[in-house]
């Protein structure tokens, strides 16, 4: 696509229907998109007041042609002045946009922010997986300890949490038992949980999996396991985790937490749900957000699904496994593109998912790549506000191609120059 | 299908699978053909039902939540698609509402599944290689035909030290350069990934040095796509560690073949496998592969203790000790081995050896050995052998009560020859003796040699009667003549016998007995042996304490003279006398001038002695002389007496003080003194004979005894040593030695003088012979010189 070969037109020419191409920064325009087709006499009104002399337009994406040039062609600078008078910052939308902006770059710093955040937990949380035999008390004071940070970092941040987790989903060996933590609190939190629930709820989805420091690397894994000894073996983590967590002296519905994650529904897994409805709540999150993540997570990494697949996955195939309700809370918490997502447009634009819409889960916020955009002062559209734009598919960040992703992540990365199809030659730089 | 959906006919046969819901209650109101087939079941089971049966994904759920509080919108995305069966597939649906229908969603799907799985399959595939790429022992990097990159691994970042910086974002030409940077300044001329090659189809192979020392194999090859080059593929390989293996295997063969030890390593079995060229010439062959270690070493008592240390699987992974190597001559080569044992990885036991020559050593060694018991010159024990000895009998007999005999011999005149034929011919005489005294013995016993001319023998098992058997065959054996350096000699030997235990338990006592019994046949005119006797010893000093005690007694006036008369043969007239000195010491009694005479002259008491002797001779001489009996004196002079430069004025002061006339001195020189000093002897001899003094030739026929000295001294008279005289006329050499010597005498014109005659027979000869004078008990030994005055006296009478 080459935005220079467009042609270029009077804004007299415009009419309904044409499709533009706004050659501006996209917080100069108060439209969702730099480009689209003109749709209604306010539009066309909008882009006229912004004063330009030429506008591109698209001919091929055109319902109709340009108006003939009328013969007074002479007020050529008569635009010039006009866009002075026309304070921009006036305009509402522009406004908006901006802040929209403002506050997703306050996002993006406060991803690093909370990528440190989770790089100490995660130290201490191994510290804890590898002592706890020896020393359970005092592991228990470092969980509750560890459990105070997650809480008060997560307060709030809901977003941003959810966005790093799905960033790094597949990518790096993730600590599993706190993204369970995480994933666990927010829901939690989500639905009104209070503070010493939460707490009971954080220890038991940090600890679930206490009992696998036990056993041997090779049975960690449910999925690498084909035959059934090494699979029963694998269970025995259930019970060893809760004979720890007794040690520990956990808060007893924590200790129900690690006896019944794996025990699912519909009366497969490990395990059979006993516990009062209130406790079964707890339960039922960290059952959830375990299988959340063992998708996301896969130990193989090209088994590992995009968030939106995980959840698609849970919802439509697993759903008999988990409580509906929760499941359908939790889907809503996430959205069904969860904030991180890189997705496809149906205009075939990749974008990344920024914040979700708790009451409209299929119109998250996105970031769109747009190379004729630098990517500092990148669109951000509320999909919500757009009608016509939706979401086509989620796709692994490895899938994209390199310019693409660099420019809709802000973490920087590694790369081998094996590790994705190349670019064409000449459409980088 | 109601008259108000009669324009979807348009959609039956439509490659898109079509449904039309009603908006109220999402009930499905018509399907094409292709909706059929999607939703596994036929139009009658489907149609009336709810679009949620089957549209099963969040976002459709989430969708017509969104219909149901009243929100539009379109939906276009993938979703899940539950078939009738149960089935899952992925499809693309769209929902949309037709402008002119406000009923009804229009929904469309298109079967994804196969795309998606292709594309999976596809991503699978792509991951698989990357994975393989990324995880391969070799960087790689693939570059298109023009030079720019179109790939490398992770390999290659890590070889290379691609810093992080430059992966973040693509720039071929920045790592390419940052990769040239890294190439050490022999390898930097090498760039040939920067430049798109001129032979893009040729294979090139390379090693490249890294400036942190890495070295890297390259290989760089065209990739082909159709049978086109499209670009390279460079695989680099880290063969740093194979470098510098390769240098170390290197030096150590350098090593292993220029070793100055013979090194081979020996399998399991102690066959030699592999050599190095000192080993080759150690053992003078090649090795094949059937040499055996035991073929090879010789020395059979360590060759047991190696294969023991071999077949015992020893705990010690050393061994060391001396072997010797067999070699084709037969003779075996001393050496030292050292073997360690090597196990390898895979279990099997391998040595290395280390060989040294150890001949230098062993030569060395056995020398030593040599030095420290055995005599150097004779080869004969030692005195720390012979007390080993000694303590080894001694002990012996105490438990058996068995005896054993010592012999202290001694080389007659030793002294005499040394001086007149040179140390050289002294130390080949005594070799002689030391071999004729080991063929007069048992291999049991043992022949030593203390030092100077002073043999000992030790007879094991031997009591007197043996002993004396011993004693006569070895004197019997030493007088036969004896060939050194092409000259032929006689020597004799004193002996003196001690006996275990009689005469003594320690081997310093015995030895000392034995020398105190020698010292008596001395005084008994040598060439002969003696048993110990315990008055021997009361005459013997410790000669370390004798040359104090000589001075001594020079100043208490304890030596006198004895006079031996001359006799004429024929008329047994007194014709002269020699003075002769002896020593009475107050306590040991008379002592013989065997003992004293070597101390002084090796402590140089000889000279004041002398002085004594001359002045003492000349008073008696002068005594007699005025007494009206005159006959010369004779008096012995010691070479180092007459060596002194003032020996001639020494003997005028003598004379003038005596008032003794010169021609009543006669001094007996014995043949070394003439020798050692030819020049300043004959000037001496001529100064004596232009004062009137006669010379004589002392125990004429025991050293060098040359005619040609003779003549040129012009001596007056020779005496011939009493060992010739002892055997005549019994012994025919001797007799024929006599003979010849007189015959020589008389053409020199001078008298003979025969010493030591002890029997009428040997007179009669040797006047038969025509040999003027004699001396010896046959007439009178030597006396005191007022019974001389009374022999001259009457024998004055008599005329």
């Amino acid at each position: 696509m080459n935005n220079q070969s467009w042609p270029t037109i009077d804004p007299a020419q415009l009419r309904v229907g044409i499709f533009v191409f706004l050659d501006l920064g996209w917080t100069e325009h108060p439209f969702p998109l730099n480009r689209f087709k003109i749709k209604d006499e306010e539009q066309l009104a909008q882009i006229r007041a912004l004063g330009l002399r030429r506008v591109k337009y698209v001919p091929e994406k055109s319902d109709v042609d340009p108006l003939p040039l009328s013969s007074n062609t002479s007020d050529n600078d008569g635009p010039q002045n006009e866009r002075k008078e026309t304070p921009l910052s006036e305009d509402p939308s522009i406004a908006a946009k901006r802040m929209r902006a403002e506050i997703l770059h306050a996002q993006q710093a406060s991803l690093t922010v909370c990528e440190a955040h989770f790089s100490r937990a995660s130290h201490s949380l191994k510290k804890i997986y590898l002592n706890v035999r020896r020393d359970p008390k005092t592991c228990c004071n470092e969980a509750n300890s560890l459990m105070d940070g997650v809480m008060k970092e997560l307060s709030g941040s809901g977003d941003v949490a959810i966005r790093l987790l799905s960033e790094k989903a597949g990518e790096e060996v993730a600590a599993h038992p706190l993204n369970v933590t995480i994933l666990s609190v927010l829901l939690g939190n989500a639905i009104g949980m209070n503070p010493e629930q939460l707490r009971q709820l954080g220890l038991g989805a940090l600890l679930h999996d206490i009992g696998k420091s036990e056993l041997p690397l090779r049975v960690r894994n449910k999925e690498d396991l084909r035959l059934q000894q090494d699979i029963a073996h694998y269970f025995t983590h259930v019970d060893q985790g809760v004979e720890l967590a007794i040690r520990m002296d956990l808060p007893p519905p924590a200790i129900s937490v690690i006896r019944e994650h794996h025990a699912y529904k519909d009366g497969s897994g490990y395990g059979t749900a006993r516990s009062t409805p209130e406790v079964e709540r707890l339960v039922q999150i960290v059952s959830i957000a375990n299988q959340y993540d063992n998708l996301c997570n896969s130990a193989n990494p090209l088994k590992a699904l995009t968030p939106h697949e995980a959840v698609s996955m849970m919802f439509s195939r697993q759903r008999g496994l988990f409580d509906q309700e929760m499941l359908t809370l939790f889907i809503r918490m996430m959205g069904v593109y969860p904030p991180g997502s890189v997705v496809q447009l149906n205009d075939q634009r990749f974008a990344l998912v920024t914040t979700v819409n708790m009451t409209r889960p299929l119109k998250p916020q996105v970031l769109i790549y747009d190379e004729g955009v630098p990517a500092e002062d990148a669109i951000i559209v509320n999909l919500e506000d757009v009608v016509e734009l939706s979401v086509t598919r989620s796709l692994k960040p490895s899938q994209l191609p390199r310019a693409v992703f660099d420019y809709l992540s802000p973490r920087t990365r590694l790369c081998y120059y094996f590790e994705r199809a190349r670019v064409p030659k000449g459409s980088t730089e | 299908m109601t008259s108000q959906l009669s324009h979807l006919e348009l959609y039956e046969h439509a490659l898109e699978a079509v449904c039309v819901v009603n908006k109220k209650n999402l009930q499905i109101e018509y399907l094409n053909a292709q909706a059929e087939e999607l939703f596994g079941a036929t139009r009658e089971r489907i149609i009336g039902h709810s679009l949620e049966t089957w549209l099963i994904a969040p976002e459709d759920v989430f969708f017509w939540e969104e219909i149901r509080a009243g929100n539009h919108g379109v939906l276009s995305s993938e979703s899940i698609f539950q078939r009738q069966d149960g089935s899952l597939r992925t499809v693309l649906r769209r929902v949309v509402e037709l402008p002119n229908d406000a009923l009804h969603f229009y929904v469309y799907f298109q079967d994804l599944t196969e795309q998606r799985h292709s594309e999976r399959e596809l991503e699978y595939l792509i991951a698989e290689l990357r994975a393989t790429l990324d995880s391969a022992a070799d960087a790689i990097m693939v570059t298109d035909s023009f030079g720019a990159i179109r790939g490398f691994n992770q390999k290659l970042t890590e070889y290379f030290a691609v810093p992080n910086h430059l992966l973040e974002r693509r720039n071929d030409a920045a790592i390419l350069e940052w990769m040239q940077g890294r190439l050490s300044l022999r390898s930097a001329e090498k760039k040939y990934w920067l430049e798109p090659s001129m032979h893009a189809a040729v294979e090139k192979k390379d090693s490249l040095e890294l400036v942190d020392d890495r070295v890297l194999e390259c290989l760089s090859l065209p990739q082909f796509a159709r049978g086109e080059v499209i670009g390279r593929i460079y695989t680099f390989r880290d063969v740093t560690q194979e470098r510098i293996h390769q240098r170390k295997l290197l030096v150590a063969e350098k090593v292993f073949n220029h070793a100055p030890e013979g090194i081979f390593v020996a399998d399991a079995g102690f066959v030699v496998r592999q050599s190095n060229d000192a080993f080759k010439r150690l053992i003078h062959e090649e090795p094949d592969n059937r040499l055996l270690l035991d073929n090879i070493f010789v020395a059979e008592e360590a060759r047991d203790a190696l294969l023991y240390w071999r077949n015992h699987m020893s705990d010690l992974d050393f061994w060391h000790g001396e072997l010797n190597i067999r070699s084709t001559e037969g003779n075996a080569t001393p050496c030292l081995l050292s073997l360690r044992k090597l196990r390898a990885a895979e279990g099997q036991t391998s040595y290395v050896g280390f060989v040294q020559d150890m001949t230098d050593v062993a030569a060395a060694r056995q020398r030593i050995d040599e030095l420290a018991y055995r005599d150097g010159l004779t080869g004969l024990a030692n005195r720390i052998t012979l007390t080993e000895r000694f303590s080894f009998l001694i002990g012996q007999c105490e438990r058996s009560a068995q005896h054993f005999a010592v012999l202290f011999i001694d080389v007659d005149r030793f002294k005499t020859i040394n001086d007149s034929l040179g140390h050289s011919f002294g130390d080949h005489l005594l070799k002689g003796v030391a071999e004729r005294l080991l063929s007069c013995v048992r291999q049991v016993d043992m022949v030593a040699r203390l030092g100077g001319d002073e043999f000992v023998v030790v007879l094991s098992d031997t009591h007197q009667r043996g002993a004396e058997i011993s004693a006569n065959r070895i004197l019997a054996a030493l007088r036969k003549p004896m060939e050194v350096c092409d000259m032929t000699v006689n020597v004799s030997l004193s002996i003196g016998v001690a006996l275990y235990p009689e005469d003594g338990d320690t081997a310093d006592e015995l030895i000392k007995n034995a020398d105190s019994a020698m010292y008596a046949v001395k005084e008994r005119g040598r060439d002969d042996f003696r048993f110990y006797r315990k008055e021997m010893n009361l005459g013997l000093l410790a000669r370390v304490k004798m040359d104090s005690a000589i001075r001594l007694a020079l100043d208490r006036e304890e030596f006198e003279l004895h006079f031996q008369p001359l006799v004429c043969l024929k008329s047994k007239r007194i014709q002269g006398a020699e003075a002769l000195l002896r020593w009475q010491h107050k306590e040991l009694g008379a002592v013989s001038p065997a003992q004293f005479i070597p101390v002084a002259e090796a402590s140089g008491a000889i000279i004041p002695l002398g002085k004594w002797v001359l002045k003492k001779a000349c008073e008696t001489a002068k005594k007699w002389h005025e007494s009206g009996c005159a006959v010369p004196v004779s008096v012995n002079v010691s070479g180092l007496q007459f060596q002194q430069s003032a020996f001639v004025e020494s003997v005028v002061a003598a004379l003038a003080e005596a008032g003794l006339p010169a021609s009543l001195l006669e001094l007996e020189l014995t043949e070394s003194i003439l020798i050692n000093d030819a020049e300043d002897a004959a000037n001496k001899i001529s100064q004596l004979r232009q004062l009137g003094v006669s010379v004589a030739i002392d125990d004429f026929g025991t050293g060098y005894s040359s005619f040609l000295y003779l003549q040129k001294y012009k001596v007056q008279k020779i005496k011939i040593d009493r060992s010739f005289v002892k055997h005549v006329p019994t012994r025919t050499t001797d007799t024929a030695i006599v003979s010849a010597i007189v015959s020589m005498a008389r053409a020199l014109q001078a008298t003979i003088v025969a010493e030591g005659v002890e029997t009428e027979e040997q007179r009669l000869f040797l006047a038969e012979k025509d040999c003027q004078l004699m001396q010896g008990y046959l007439f009178s030994p030597a006396i005191p010189e007022p019974s001389l005055l009374d022999m001259l006296k009457a024998q004055a009478r008599l005329l």
